[in-house]
């Protein structure tokens, strides 16, 4: 008699891997992206304190209220999606997925015109160490949303060979909040004066 | 009659990992416990200062950039705290779990 794991070796190696182990790795890579951006505050928060005056605090673009609205009513309606497709009403589960997508392009073309109205404000990157690290979290997080963004896309257009539709929409989803999560910290860092 | 587990093949290839009985719980615990106040008492002493220059810098940045550093430094601790709470909770989560032997 075989056992299950040769029975799931028989049907291949995907076979083999379980779908919660897509979870666990899209956790540990979320992991990783939350030491990354606790690096940088580490290095903001260290900065700000050694600055010999040199750190003078931008006016940041006041679009990044609406960028930061946008993003979380993405994430309501991501949560809705996935309630849709666990109600089994596909439909509706396609509607609110394209609406979390839509909203996701949105805050990434909110950002650019924020980074714009800095820029048409002459502050650059390296305008004082205040608007570097002004630049690096909004555009390492952009670059990340961007990712989240062509997983979205995937998703909706085919289902991923390996996970099951439950799976890849969780993983996404998972994805897709803690990048609202970490933007509500950057933009409370980028508050403080 | 037995209940069948997810992924049991019946051929009694399942085994649990072990539960501990109270006094060897209660010997682990002391031993964690020992453990966490040794490495807090030592810490002190663990020559975490051992980069001179690192020292100086520190040292020379006044009141406000010794202050800034600590909180860098204690920032830096959250994922790392995360990391191993989120392991150590997954670990005491599945203590029972079944396992397939190879």
């Amino acid at each position: 008699m075989r056992t299950n794991l040769e029975t799931m070796a028989a049907h291949g190696s995907s076979a083999a891997v379980p779908q919660r182990a897509y979870v666990t790795g899209m956790v540990l890579a979320l992991g990783g992206i939350g030491m990354f951006f606790t690096a940088l505050v580490s290095a903001w928060i260290v900065r700000r304190g050694l600055s010999n005056g040199d750190w003078q605090p931008i006016e940041f673009p006041r679009i990044l209220w609406l960028n930061t609205a946008i993003l979380l009513a993405s994430s309501v309606a991501l949560a809705r999606s996935r309630h849709w497709l666990i109600a089994g009403r596909e439909a509706d589960y396609r509607h609110w997925w394209g609406v979390a997508t839509i909203l996701g392009a949105l805050f990434l073309s909110g950002q650019i015109l924020a980074w714009r109205q800095l820029r048409a404000a002459r502050i650059f990157l390296a305008a004082n160490p205040a608007s570097s690290f002004f630049y690096v979290f909004t555009v390492a997080h952009a670059l990340h949303v961007v990712g989240g963004i062509a997983a979205l896309v995937v998703i909706a257009l085919r289902r991923p060979r390996h996970l099951s539709r439950q799976t890849s929409t969780q993983v996404a989803a998972l994805y897709w909040h803690f990048m609202g999560a970490l933007w509500l910290m950057i933009f409370a860092l980028l508050l403080v004066k | 009659m037995m209940k069948k587990r997810v992924g049991d093949t019946g051929e009694g290839l399942i085994a649990k990992w072990p539960v501990l009985a109270p006094k060897q719980a209660l010997k682990v615990t002391f031993l964690a416990l020992f453990c966490t106040l040794a490495v807090a008492v030592l810490a002190g002493r663990a020559a975490g200062q051992g980069c001179a220059m690192c020292y100086q810098n520190a040292a020379a940045s006044g009141a406000a950039g010794r202050e800034a550093l600590r909180h860098g430094i204690l920032v830096l601790l959250i994922p790392a705290v995360s990391f191993f709470l989120g392991v150590f909770a997954l670990i005491y989560r599945r203590r029972n779990a079944t396992r397939l032997r190879s």
